[in-house]
């Protein structure tokens, strides 16, 4: 066997740093147990490991106790701080640098432990799984679960502790408390609270007699949150009466506070929770009577021993032999089995991971690049070091001095960092865009602070050991004849072009990236919904309840809302318009022939169909493109007719006159037939940004015809006016018609449009930071490289002066050097940003990804960051004076 | 050198560690005495920087013996101790002697 070899580096590290007298025999030592080790098999891998360990520890011991004790480290530090000031330039940008690498990492470090690593407030949350349904055959996943299938789900699984069905996303009117609201609610089985521990702090839980069909009395628990904003904190509030959707339930329990509910893992939190079997009353859904009603979610607890993947494959079981049993409602249909934390943490989790990879890609090129510039520092000084190290000063003693050095550059950049961090982190908890979950805690403590301080010890002994190396390479009479240039060949300085190569590329990428997205950002900002939204409030509500089955009384309370509105002096008109935006989605499906609907199902037409008074759209400011507007005489006597939106009209009968055509669909549930009568200019009711929905199909009917449920109130206002006061006249003048019916999500369009653009906004500014930050280490890339080159061509420089070489073409020649890594940069750049560009493509809006304006100002910036970056190290050289230069030897 | 002759408790381990191994005290055999007779493990910087010092302070000489193939043609430092170095020893002795001295009993019942 060949006799196995220690680590070369660790072997010339230990050489650099072990005083003369011990190093032959400490190395021997090391070398004899590494044989001993590999003797008795360990692996190759396993005692290389060790052989650093133990040479890391060895050169940690003797760099700071040294060969003599410790009453030097003092004195190092007040060296190493007299150093750094001695050179205040590269000791702002290197501490710097590392501060703005490790203020990111540690920040980013935050957000990753609190999303990643905290543990959910839940009794032993690990087991708890979310469970909803795929279907094979659709685009968009996350149906819902069966009741009917989940009970046999419950009953023959062979993985479930336990379970318990909920539905989340419907919110209820509430009267009874201080003034009608609309809330969200939560309809829950009885074994929801104790699967989450959540406890009452008045009154009682729902018990199993409260959930069933039928149950005695209509029972209602609310949350904390609920019963201090609607209801004052009453303490006698459990047994008081309140309508929901206008029926009678009575409040039984007020929930502890500090829990944070199932909903908000998507929604707001939850005000007001019901029993399961109280959906088909308040909601005029039959759960029980259809398998294929899919409106639930389960979560689930594993049984002690059984992990996700067991959960999984049982489930997959469970439904292959529903869809047997049940092919109709089932077929299709898989379940989709989430830890809980993933469930909370969806939307979080895959952006910051790339955050995190994009922090240590920062943190890495901050470290290259200080190392880089200690290198040229450390050349500069190899003279100095020389000279003490000929004069007897031991090498231990040196490395101790360098590595201090770099300890005290890394223990600033760290608290610098640190700090920076820390005011980030204040600044993240009061972005509520993040949209994180209540109990989320972004604290910059436990693994992150700890991995922080790792980090940054790390990084100021790389650093130490950087320019340790750098300066001690080679024997003391080497240094001293070698002088200033002795330090790197050619491959030095083509793997550091490499490097900034690299760094201008990524720079481009991610700058192009914030280009395109602050420019469709101020697209966004200029484009419109194509209707008019100046001084626009818009308001809601929603007519549920047995009073509002009949449609005489819904259109009662629509039409006093809008007199009673265009009496308040604020208001120059009001109008009724719905629904609009919020996601009161009423699909329709637009038969226009029906046999051919019957053989190319996928011929068939789906829009979003809106409700209006005739003259709405002049009101609004949209243009009636062809035919006429509604009229009073539409109405439910007449014939049906309808509006429909110019894309609507192009999709359907492209190229033809919409006028006076027929299309089927079921309104009501009866499948009825509408006459067009009108084109109407294209408005984006739901978002101005990406439409998941495809082009604005939207047909439009009149209220006098179908009064619907939900509706929406637009307002021209006068001035300026407080939504909240608003909203306070506007319920006064409901509360004459219904004093049970809330009037909600009163808000200006100017703020709605605001809400919609911040979150653009905040990936604007993230991609923004990262490229600022690549751009600057660029800078420092290109800058260092240059300084290093123009020192080691002072001779040359200096007899090129003296041969007659002008201030210009000195100048000139160290440019063209840095323009040229840093063009060629820019070119692979270019090819990465056409790419990366295209990933963008789907948030990107009214910019091309391939945008000209963003490539060429990316181009020009870059180029200036790079003249400025070569302009220091040029006006050095065109400073270099040709008799020092050749004097120096 | 005022501290002279006084050993702290490392330094005292690893002068007793050459005592015991006698002729063939060097670096790997030295660390693994005192692992082998105090239970607790000793990192080899500890060991390799106390040597030194103790070789500063006179208390422990040490020579180079010829290389072996198996070191990697390195030489191996081989410590014995001086007569200081047994005079330190003894004076540590005498002082934890010394300070135990009346409270022998309730030492030894803890």
């Amino acid at each position: 066997m060949k006799p196995p070899r220690p680590p070369r580096l660790a072997e010339i590290l230990l050489t650099h740093v072990l005083p003369s007298e011990s190093r032959e025999a400490i190395l021997g030592d090391l070398r004899e147990e590494l044989i001993v080790r590999r003797t008795r098999g360990t692996g190759v891998f396993r005692s290389t490991a060790w052989y650093w360990v133990q040479a890391m520890a060895i050169v940690g011991r003797y760099a700071v106790t040294g060969a003599t004790d410790w009453n030097g480290f003092g004195s190092d530090v007040r060296v190493s701080l007299r150093q750094l000031r001695r050179d205040p330039s590269f000791t702002v940008v290197a501490a710097g640098a590392l501060a703005l690498g490790v203020g990111v990492n540690a920040l980013i470090l935050t957000l990753a432990a609190a999303i990643f690593l905290d543990p959910l407030p839940y009794p032993e949350a690990e087991r708890l799984v979310l469970v909803d349904n795929d279907f094979s055959g659709s685009a968009t996943n996350g149906f819902g679960v069966s009741l009917l299938n989940m009970q046999e789900v419950e009953a023959r699984n062979r993985v479930l502790d336990e379970m318990a069905l909920f539905l989340d996303w419907q919110d209820v009117n509430l009267s009874g408390s201080e003034a009608p609201e609309r809330v969200p609610a939560n309809f829950v089985d009885h074994g929801y609270f104790r699967l989450l521990g959540m406890e009452v702090a008045r009154g009682r839980t729902f018990m199993r007699d409260d959930n069933r069909r039928g149950a005695a009395r209509p029972v209602a628990i609310l949350s904390h949150g609920a019963w201090v904003r609607l209801f004052g904190s009453n303490p006698d509030v459990v047994g008081h009466a309140v309508q929901l959707n206008g029926q009678p339930f009575e409040v039984i329990g007020v929930m502890r506070p500090g829990k944070v509910d199932l909903r908000s893992r998507a929604l707001d939190d939850t005000d007001i929770f019901l029993p399961l079997w109280s959906v088909p009353d308040l909601l005029g859904y039959e759960p029980a009577e259809d398998r294929g009603f899919r409106m639930f979610t389960a979560i689930v607890k594993l049984r002690p021993g059984v992990d996700l993947a067991e959960a999984r494959a049982d489930f997959r079981a469970l439904s292959t032999s529903l869809a047997t049993e049940y092919a109709e409602a089932n077929q299709g249909y898989t379940y989709n089995l989430r830890p809980l934390g993933e469930a909370f943490f969806q939307n979080h989790r895959a952006p910051t991971a790339v955050l995190l990879v994009g922090a240590g890609l920062v943190l890495l090129l901050v470290t290259v690049n200080v190392v880089n510039l200690m290198l040229i520092r450390a050349t500069g000084r190899t003279r100095e070091i020389a000279m003490r190290r000929a004069l007897g000063a031991r090498p231990g003693r040196l490395v101790r001095q360098l590595l201090t050095e770099g300890l005290v550059l890394g223990a600033i950049g760290g608290v610098v960092g640190t700090v920076i961090a820390g005011w980030g982190v204040g600044l993240l908890t009061n972005l509520e865009l993040l949209e994180l979950p209540g109990f989320t805690q972004l604290r910059l403590d436990g693994p992150a602070l700890l991995l922080t301080g790792v980090v940054t010890v790390a990084l100021g002994t790389a650093l130490g050991l950087a320019s340790a190396v750098g300066v001690l390479g080679g024997t003391p009479s080497d240094r001293l004849r070698g002088g200033g240039r002795h330090s790197e060949g050619r491959s030095g300085i083509r793997m550091r072009s490499l490097l900034i190569m690299s760094e201008m590329a990524l720079a481009f990428v991610l700058l192009v990236g914030a280009g395109l997205l602050v420019q469709s950002f101020r697209t966004l900002q200029d484009t419109g919904y194509g209707f008019d939204t100046a001084d626009l409030v818009t308001v809601h509500l929603n007519l549920r309840g047995e009073r509002y089955d009949e449609e005489s009384p819904r259109r009662a309370v629509a039409e006093a809302l809008v007199a009673g509105a265009e009496s308040l002096p604020d208001v120059e008109e009001a109008f009724l318009w719905s629904p609009n935006r919020l996601g009161h989605g009423n699909w329709v499906e637009l038969l226009t022939d029906e046999a051919r609907y019957e053989a190319f199902p996928e011929e068939r037409v789906e829009a979003s169909r809106h409700h209006v008074y005739p003259g709405t759209f002049q009101r609004l400011g949209m243009e009636l493109i062809r035919g006429r507007d509604f009229a009073s005489a539409d109405d439910e006597g007449s014939r049906q007719v309808a509006i429909v939106s110019e894309s609507l009209a192009e999709w359907v009968w492209p190229g033809e006159d919409p006028i006076g055509r027929r299309y089927e669909a079921y309104e009501d549930g009866i499948l009825q037939p509408f006459e067009v009568v009108g084109v109407v200019s294209d408005a984006r009711h739901r978002t101005r940004l990406f439409d998941p929905f495809g082009p604005q199909l939207d047909v439009y009917r009149p209220y006098s015809q179908l009064a619907e449920r939900a509706l929406t109130i637009g307002l021209r206002m006068r001035a300026d006016v407080d939504a909240s006061s608003l909203a306070a006249q506007l319920r006064a003048i409901v509360r004459n018609t219904d004093a049970d019916l809330p009037v909600y999500d009163v808000a200006s369009m100017d703020q709605r449009m605001r809400d919609e653009e911040a979150r653009s906004r905040l990936s604007a500014v993230i991609v923004a930071l990262y490229a600022g930050l690549a751009l600057a280490l660029s800078a420092l890339g290109i800058y260092g490289v240059l300084a290093h080159a123009v020192r080691r061509q002072t001779r040359e420089i200096g007899i090129k002066k003296a041969l007659g070489a002008s201030v210009g073409e000195v100048m000139r020649s160290v440019i063209r050097h840095g323009l040229t890594v840093s063009v060629a940069g820019a070119a692979v750049g270019l090819i990465g940003a056409l790419a990366a560009a295209r990933l963008l493509g789907a948030v990107l809006y009214g910019v091309a990804p391939w945008d000209v304006t963003v490539f060429g100002a990316v181009t020009a910036v870059l180029l200036a960051v790079a003249v400025a970056a070569c302009s220091l190290p040029a006006l050095r050289a065109a400073r270099v004076s040709p008799t020092e230069a050749l004097r120096e030897d | 050198m005022g501290r002279k002759g006084f050993l702290g408790e490392f330094e005292l381990l690893v002068m007793l560690a050459v005592v015991r191994i006698g002729k063939d005290a060097y670096g790997v055999r030295i660390r693994e005495e005192i692992e082998r007779q105090t239970g607790r493990s000793v990192a080899r910087g500890a060991v390799y920087v106390t040597l030194d010092r103790l070789v500063r302070k006179g208390l422990l000489a040490s020579h180079l013996a010829g290389p072996t193939p198996e070191r990697g043609g390195k030489a191996k430092r081989f410590y014995r101790v001086e007569a200081a170095g047994l005079d330190a020893i003894r004076h540590s002795r005498a002082m934890l002697r010394q300070m135990e001295r009346g409270i022998e009993a309730l030492l030894e019942e803890s």
